[in-house]
């Protein structure tokens, strides 16, 4: 492929990506993935030998009766080049190949998994990725009996994004503009970006006479809010007194770094069609400006809005998870493989990875420091980057209006239970959170560390906090209420991690879970409660049936078992330890 | 400096056959033992010094890269994160500036080729490393 996709379906157009509609072959309705992913746990050291131990750990522990089924090799198992144009097993470290291994973890009633990149490499560099050949490689999966599949977005030739080339920018930004001129006939209009181009969404701006940062966030670091507006556009409005076509020359100067790229796309508000939609011929410098081309555009009589834009980082990406959802589909209508989309959150895929994915990375990784054998590698509590648990959660747990059954989920990155650097407290806290926020839940460790009744399996076997994320209502729980909140706790971005959250999650059986946690690495000792009122104004029309109106509040502490009343709709807890939780199943008393 | 070259020295051997030995140890990984004759990048050089460090001197990882936050590219190469916090945080591999940036932006410059001397300099400082 020598340039990004054409685009022909508006279905691909970011004007769509708010119609609810998904791909043919997605399937919706499925909770989140649960089971087993290598990455975490032995990095790209993963071998057969090691992933058949771990498939009969699973069932050792029971974990597959809880919900633990797919069994993922992360990357690491390809060889490092095709075989005649198709993906092959590294053949020492997976010497029976996908089938048989495939065959195997089914043979123990689990689901297999697998990993690739919709760049050209995957990011271990191997030259293996699915670019230009999603179709054959999606008939190796479909024949190797793959279940689940993780892709990756490095070595991506329409981004900036990990180990692509910097100067892909020029395909996800618009240039700097600076006017535009539109005429027909005799009727000429000249706008200026200054004086009469509008803003619209976010992130472009104007200095220096020109408008700039026509594009998308890229949404991989942990600075930026993923609720609004994530994309900028540059309109003019025009008044016309004739319908029809008319030229429109736009004066830009090009570069290809973010902010200032060549792509340019002309819309007219109310017309479905781009007018415009492909590179612009480079200016000699980004503060050099030159006149396009004339593009034709289509104005009614009257008011029109004219937009320029560019939303290919976006559709791109799209466009390129797309092809793979239509190999798998291609290769057998039937079965729908778990399609996992992890281009950490690089494109605001919470925004598009409904439409093919069952579920879609919001941030880096949550830690670079993954094991190997005999090495469980380092988490962390906390980070100023994406590489901790609060980084993560931060993030995720005000994107829950993203997330559902007919959607799919936000994936916070791979569970880091068992990891070095997080002692109990911070394990337990964190498989709370992912599962209170419907997230995948993929185990990361080497569970030949893991026995019955240890504390690690104490932690990811408890039934009912596992219910919490199976709990087919598929409500992700919403944050009503933080020490550290000043207007909405739901949608706020909150990065000090000195404070206390309290979650609300609705669950199928009429019941809600409310969760305390402590971001903070010291005990949180105060009272801290909230009324009934206060999470069903937030919560209250996502119930499966209204709580019933009751004297008091049935409590049960999903982590001891302790069960109580308490009188009037206040639940409250007095302490809180440090990184730790408080969670709930709360119900009507009496009832 | 090709990879092979590179190993060569850290290793100090001109056994052919080193890279399948290394390999078969966990020093080496594939695309080593496939294309040893590509020119190193520094990438590929703090991978393979990292290897070095957990496998050959049995020396454990440090817990806390946050330090090594401060190579501004160092989030580009995910698989080579930690590789390059930890030789950069043990001194063993450094961070380079930019001409006209001021002094404390550093980046670890991935792609840049390694050379012999940079080679020499990093085998003295693992034969003393804690």
């Amino acid at each position: 492929m020598d340039r990004p996709f054409e685009i022909r379906d508006r279905k691909y157009r970011y004007d769509s990506f708010a119609n609810g509609e998904v791909f043919e072959g997605k399937k919706q309705g499925r909770l989140p993935a649960m089971g087993w992913n290598s990455w975490n746990a032995f990095g790209s050291g993963n071998t057969e030998k090691l992933t058949v131990s771990m498939a009969e750990k699973i069932v050792e522990l029971g974990l597959d009766k809880l919900g633990y089924e797919y069994v993922v090799l992360d990357d690491g198992c390809y060889r490092s080049e095709r075989v005649n144009g198709l993906l092959a097993n590294e053949t020492e470290k997976f010497p029976s190949g996908f089938r048989a291994l495939a065959d195997i973890i089914h043979s123990k009633g689990l689901k297999f998994g697998m990993y690739n990149d919709i760049g050209t490499n995957l990011c271990a560099g191997a030259a293996v990725g699915t670019c230009g050949h999603e179709m054959i490689d999606a008939k190796s999966y479909h024949d190797w009996g793959v279940d689940f599949i993780k892709v990756d977005n490095c070595y991506y030739l329409w981004d900036n994004a990990t180990f692509s080339n910097a100067e892909n920018a020029r395909y996800t930004y618009a240039p700097r503009i600076k006017a535009i001129v539109v005429r027909r006939g005799e009727n000429v209009i000249s706008l200026l970006a200054e004086n009469d181009g509008i803003l619209s969404g976010e992130g472009a701006y104007k200095e220096n006479g020109y408008a700039a940062g026509i594009g998308t966030f890229d949404g991989t670091g942990p600075d930026r809010t993923p609720v609004g507006e994530q994309s900028g556009e540059l309109h003019f409005k025009l008044e016309t007194h004739e319908e029809g076509w008319y030229e429109l020359t736009v004066n830009y100067g090009s570069g290809k770094e973010p902010g200032c790229g060549e792509w340019l796309q002309v819309a007219v508000d109310g017309t479905p069609e781009l007018f415009y939609d492909d590179l612009l011929a480079p200016t000699e410098n980004r503060d050099t400006f030159s006149d396009s081309d004339p593009v034709r555009i289509y104005l009614k009589k009257g008011n029109n809005i004219i937009r320029l834009m560019n939303h290919r980082r976006q559709e791109n990406t799209l466009c390129s998870y797309a092809e793979l959802l239509k190999g798998f589909y291609a290769a057998d209508k039937e079965k729908s493989i778990v399609l996992s989309i992890c281009e950490w959150g690089k494109t605001q895929p919470q925004n598009w990875g409904y439409k093919v994915g069952d579920s879609w990375r919001i941030l880096n990784d949550i830690t670079f420091q993954v094991g190997a054998d005999g090495n469980p590698g380092h988490g962390a509590w906390e980070s100023d980057y994406t590489t901790s648990v609060c980084a993560q959660y931060n993030k995720a747990v005000i994107m829950d209006e993203f997330a559902g059954p007919d959607k799919g989920w936000n994936d916070p990155d791979m569970l880091m239970v068992g990891m070095d650097g997080l002692d109990m407290t911070m394990c337990n806290t964190h498989f709370t959170m992912w599962c209170l926020m419907n997230s995948p839940l993929m185990l990361g460790l080497d569970l030949r560390r893991v026995s019955k009744g240890d504390d690690i399996y104490n932690i990811i076997s408890n039934k009912e906090i596992i219910a919490l994320n199976r709990d087919p209502l598929g409500v992700q729980a919403k944050r009503v209420y933080s020490t550290k909140q000043t207007t909405a706790p739901d949608k706020e971005y909150i990065r000090d991690n000195e404070r206390v959250d309290i979650l609300a999650k609705p669950l199928c059986d009429g019941s809600i879970a409310v969760s305390f946690i402590n971001l903070s690495q010291s005990v949180y000792n105060e009272e801290i409660g909230i009324d009934l009122d206060t999470i069903l104004a937030f919560i209250g029309g996502k119930m499966a049936k209204p709580f019933a109106v009751c004297d008091g509040l049935k409590l049960r502490d999903l982590w001891t078992g302790e069960e109580k009343e308490v009188k009037g709709n206040r639940i409250s807890v007095c302490s809180i330890p440090a990184c730790g939780n408080i969670t709930y199943k709360i119900s009507p008393a009496g009832v | 400096m090709t990879i092979r070259e590179f190993l060569n020295i850290i290793y100090d051997s001109d056994d052919p056959g080193l890279i399948g030995l290394l390999y078969e140890k966990g020093l080496a990984e594939p695309q080593d033992r496939s294309d040893p004759d590509r020119d190193l990048q520094r990438s590929d050089a703090a991978r393979l010094v990292h290897l070095y460090l957990q496998k050959e001197a049995g020396i454990r990882d440090l817990a806390d890269i946050s330090k090594a936050s401060v190579l501004r590219d160092l989030y580009d190469c995910r698989v080579c994160v930690n590789h390059i916090a930890q030789v950069y945080l043990r001194g063993i591999m450094d961070g380079v500036g930019i001409e006209g940036m001021p002094g404390d932006f550093l980046i670890f410059d991935h792609k840049r080729h390694v050379d012999r001397a940079e080679t020499v300099r990093i085998r003295d400082i693992l034969k003393n490393v804690e």
